[in-house]
């Protein structure tokens, strides 16, 4: 796994574009420590700065065709590289035995329908000098990013949105219509990013620049959802089946691979399907916390020991909340309101001091319908059927309790919270984005300026045949993931020069687990039925049991402390679209324990973090 | 007996952090830590309103009931019992049952430990009728408002008078307290002694983090009641034209939240004010580190932990003339005082060091070198408690 950088500007004197290329270099040496280079070729810079997995001694980038007309930066990891490269053999002399020189020669051979036979995570970008095209690619999930950003005569490209900055002519300028869906959602939408001048390449999608200028931007994979299956057993086997391959490719390493375990469903499983393939000194790691609500070390232990794996354990005692300033500097470049990023750096941190890949297991509650937020939509239907006044006092009830600090797995209080929370905020979350932050009338006294902006999300069909929450979990794979789960662990592992693969995310598992009717993942009664039906009988009681929990981060507790004292001072201090006064009453109100706005503050702190770092 | 025995202590304490979240007594709680490394110690103290989580339970707290547990709000809240008792009249019901609660509880762990240790005149008292019942020696320990307020009420007179004619030995936690005690009981002043509160040095930070922005800040720490006097610092900051006006964040909470709020908006300074409610001990090092100015306007004071705190995160000082705090606070050499009654004064001094980048610095510097040299830790203030307690349990 690596970093990438492009760079194509006929108007740059040389010494100036390799000037940019080398700093914004330094700005990704974190995504790939072991090496860094870049060439010059024909006016164009292409540079790549290496995490060596594969083939260490070889596979160096940027990477030509023995002809020099071809030439390619890649960053990700084609799990089949093997296997497309026995089928290449009759075209093709390899002088190297990694991934890199498979893709170069299957793109040369293929063209770009050669893409959709990778299997793994991926993106890149392949100049043909002859035709003067740039040609870019980002795998069908959305794992790898890939920024880009274009003027009539030049174009960029970059991994990390700081690196991409430090390439530019001009400082980029902020684009108010992200911002606000920034306050919505949390992050960005699909394509989109906090500067108008930068876009982002769509996951599944393949990018032409053509010698005239003009960007062509076309999907090579789509899910499709058509919620139809004839055989639950039969299904049960294909999941099994896929599930092992999935796991299976993804061993594929030159150097030792571990994986994460939190001690719920998705990571246990992953260390069974790995003991089953008979894998042994497994290192596996787990992140614990103070605090019991959000502590699942003990579950991991057990885990750990039924499979026997070397397990590596590190307790987060103490919050350094400075360091979303770092991450969002150095690696992220953009506001983003997912605080789990920072337990997901310190856990990334401990594995990376002893491995170098681990397997985690992201996608596992969106293939399988684990989150409770389709849950509460099916009670929402019911729900919004009661009188409104019948509503209105129930909710006023819950409200007028004091919401509790602990994760909503463990209280039945902090659940009645959300609900009412969800409840106040469905208008605006139908038809179904994204789970929003702000509903719209929230916005409006946050953003009064801009709370009518915003994007399309890409794709986005609002009238299709799926039910509601099979539209959800679509939508949740084709925003939510990407934007802020996939983006989370790439930027907080890579900030640490750790590669982490995810096979429930392989795009068999996952075009196999969208194409079974909802009733087989989930009802009122429970959700992951098709994995408990898969892998109950074969794994050890401890997985099943557990509740689900996330990563918890105080931040409601940091606002009421020394980090609500530095957001008091920001408050007012930019010109910028977020209303003071009403920044100041959400946090008069919050330390005051009259209610718990500990997300929305953390979000508009994060975006004044953005501002006071942003290039000027 | 030697002198390095370890010993049975028993703190008895109406302010104690028992609670994460809590700064009730911070510096007894440091007391607490610093004596148990070299004997066994437990206190008693009050119950409070909140449920503490299991997760936090010490064994050797042990904490009395005296009300219904959510009407148990007389002790642990901003300012102590006397603000508890202002604030809520109906408070003074829950004082029989209190100090029953208080009494039999110490009578009990009077009999496991081999002496008690006793902070402010009230659980002096408590422990020294404690002490006589269980033949226990006490040691009191006046943390300086209990003294003030002995001159103008017969209760807290009365509690002073029991507490040094029973007391093994009477400490005070300034020299001026300890001169004023030894000229009012000349014949007991050879059990007067002065013990230094300490400061946590290896967690208040040397270097300084600077200002971005050019705007200088200015910090106050404390309760938000009616002896601490933050009136006079927000009035002070008004008098400010608005372009070189500081910006003031005032940590700590209390029952004069409404008046500061209303002074504030009347005043119409709510920008450059920062009510930043009670924050946890533990932050506060970090708060100290990105402010420029401690500011300190108490009416009267014992001697105040947040200036030697505040101190020892090289912070120039600006406070109120009043004994205790000038003890510490030395005009012109690691801070500038004044007049506890004049907005002016204290406007200009703050003026002063807002002006003066390099007054803030040397005067920080000199304040954080006056508490390595003075060797005000926490350790040391152990020490000498230590050496109390060896004498009186012979």
């Amino acid at each position: 796994m690596c970093g990438i950088l492009f760079l194509k500007n006929p108007n740059l004197a040389n010494d100036e574009a390799e000037s940019r290329i080398r700093s914004a270099l330094k700005k990704s040496v974190h995504r790939g420590p072991d090496e860094q280079n870049f060439i010059h070729v024909n006016g164009t810079y292409l540079a790549h700065t290496r995490l060596s997995i594969i083939d260490i001694l070889d596979s160096q980038q940027p990477i030509r065709d023995p002809s020099g007309r071809y030439a390619l930066i890649y960053n990700g990891e084609i799990y089949n590289f093997q296997q497309l490269r026995k089928s290449l053999l009759s075209h093709w002399t390899f002088k190297t035995k990694g991934d890199t020189e498979v893709l170069l020669a299957g793109l040369i051979t293929h063209g770009p329908e050669f893409v959709e036979k990778l299997e793994g995570m991926w993106a890149f970008v392949l100049i043909d000098n002859k035709k003067n095209e740039i040609f870019l690619s980002r795998d069908r999930l959305g794992k790898k990013p890939l920024y880009f950003s274009r003027t009539p005569d030049a174009f960029y490209c970059a991994s990390e949105i700081p690196a991409i900055t430090e390439l530019l002519d001009t400082s980029p300028s902020e684009d108010y219509r992200s911002t606000a869906d920034y306050f919505r959602y949390g992050y960005f939408l699909p394509g989109t990013t906090a500067y108008k001048e930068i876009k982002e390449l769509l996951p599944g999608h393949n990018l032409w620049v053509k010698p005239s200028g003009e960007v062509i931007q076309k999907p090579y994979w789509k899910i499709s959802s058509s919620r139809e299956h004839p055989n639950q057993t039969q299904a049960i086997e294909e999941i099994r089946d896929v599930f092992r391959e999935s796991v299976q490719k993804r061993m594929t390493s030159d150097v030792e691979v571990g994986a994460f375990l939190s001690g719920g469903i998705d990571s246990s499983l992953i260390v069974h399907q790995l003991s089953e393939l008979g894998i042994t000194n497994l290192k596996t790691f787990t992140l614990g916390f103070n605090s019991k609500s959000f502590d699942e070390s003990a579950e991991a232990k057990k885990i750990s020991s039924f499979y026997k794996t070397d397990h590596y354990s590190s307790l987060l005692t103490s919050w350094n909340s400075d360091q979303m300033e770092t991450i969002i500097r150095h690696n992220i470049g953009q506001p983003f309101a997912d605080p789990s990023i920072l337990p997901t750096a310190a856990i990334s941190a401990l594995a990376a001091s002893k491995v170098k890949v681990v397997l985690s297991g992201d996608g596992g509650d969106e293939l399988f319908s684990g989150y409770e937020r389709y849950r509460a939509r099916a009670i929402m239907r019911w729900y919004t059927r009661l009188p409104t006044s019948l509503r209105s006092k129930a909710e006023k009830a819950i409200t007028a309790l004091p919401e509790p600090q602990a994760h909503h797995s463990r209280s039945l209080l902090k659940k009645a919270h959300l609900f009412a929370n969800l409840s106040r905020r469905i208008g605006s979350e139908t038809p179904y984005v994204a789970p929003r932050v702000h509903s719209d009338a929230s916005l409006s006294h946050i953003l009064p300026q801009i709370s009518q902006e915003g994007h399309c999300a890409p794709g986005l069909n609002l009238e299709t045949e799926l039910g509601d929450i099979e539209e959800m979990m679509l939508r949740d794979l084709s925003i939510y993931m990407p934007q802020d789960i996939l983006l989370k662990v790439d930027r907080a592992s890579m900030a640490n020069s750790l590669e982490v693969r995810a096979p429930f995310l392989d795009h068999k598992l996952v075009e196999l687990a969208f194409n079974l009717p909802l009733s087989w993942h989930r009802s009122f009664q429970g959700n992951k039925f098709m994995l408990k039906k898969t892998f109950q009988k074969t794994t050890p009681s401890d997985i099943w049991r557990k509740k689900k929990q996330g990563f918890g981060v105080p931040i409601s507790e940091w606002l009421r402390a020394d980090m609500g004292v530095q957001l008091s001072e920001l408050i007012g201090s930019f010109d910028c679209p977020i209303s003071p006064d009403h920044a100041r009453e959400l946090l008069k109100q919050h330390r005051a324990h009259k209610a718990d706005h500990g997300f929305q503050l953390w979000q508009i702190y994060v975006y004044y973090l953005w501002l006071a770092n942003k290039p000027k | 007996m030697n002198n390095n025995q370890a010993r049975k202590i028993c703190i008895l304490t109406t302010s104690f952090p028992i609670t994460s979240e809590s700064n009730s007594g911070v510096f007894v709680h440091h007391l607490y830590k610093s004596l148990k490394k070299n004997h066994i110690v437990e206190v008693v103290t009050p119950d409070g309103k909140t449920a503490t989580k299991p997760s936090k339970y010490d064994p050797h707290i042990f904490k009395f009931r005296y009300v219904p547990k959510h009407l148990q709000t007389l002790a642990h809240e901003p300012g102590g019992i006397p603000a508890a008792l202002k604030q809520n009249s109906l408070n003074y019901l829950s004082i029989p049952t209190f100090i029953l609660s208080m009494l039999i509880t110490t009578i009990y762990r009077a009999t496991k430990n081999d002496l008690i240790q006793a902070n402010w005149g009230i659980c002096g008292y408590i422990a020294n009728i404690a002490g006589l019942i269980t033949n226990t020696p006490v040691i009191t320990t006046f943390r300086g408002e209990d003294i003030g307020r002995a001159s103008n009420s017969r209760i807290d007179k009365y509690f002073l008078d029991f507490c040094v004619k029973k007391s093994r030995y009477v400490v005070t936690v300034s020299e001026a307290f300890k001169s004023s005690l030894q000229n009012q009981y000349p014949q007991f002043q050879e059990k007067i002694f002065f013990i230094p509160n300490g400061v946590d040095l290896p967690k208040m930070p040397i270097e300084r983090t600077p200002s971005p922005s050019e705007t200088v800040k200015l910090l106050t720490v404390g309760s938000l009641i009616t002896r601490k006097n933050q009136m006079q610092i927000i009035r002070s900051l008004a008098l400010f034209p608005e372009v070189s006006r500081p910006r003031l964040t005032i940590v700590g909470e209390g029952n004069q939240r409404n008046t500061l709020e209303a002074l504030i908006n009347k005043l119409k300074i709510n920008k450059y004010v920062d009510l930043a409610g009670e924050i946890p001990h533990c932050e506060l090092p970090k708060i100290y580190q990105k402010n420029d100015i401690f500011i300190l306007a108490s009416y009267s004071e014992g001697r105040p932990n947040v200036v030697l705190e505040a101190m020892a995160c090289s912070m120039p000082i600006v406070a109120s003339n009043i004994d205790g705090t000038n003890e510490l606070a030395l005009d012109g050499k690691n801070a500038l005082l004044f007049d506890k009654d004049s907005d002016n004064h204290l406007y200009t001094q703050i003026n002063r060091l807002c002006k003066n980048s390099e007054l803030r610095t040397s005067l920080g510097a000199a304040g954080r070198k006056m508490i390595m040299n003075k060797k005000l830790s926490w350790e040391q203030t152990a020490i000498k408690y230590e050496d109390l307690v060896s004498k009186a349990c012979v």
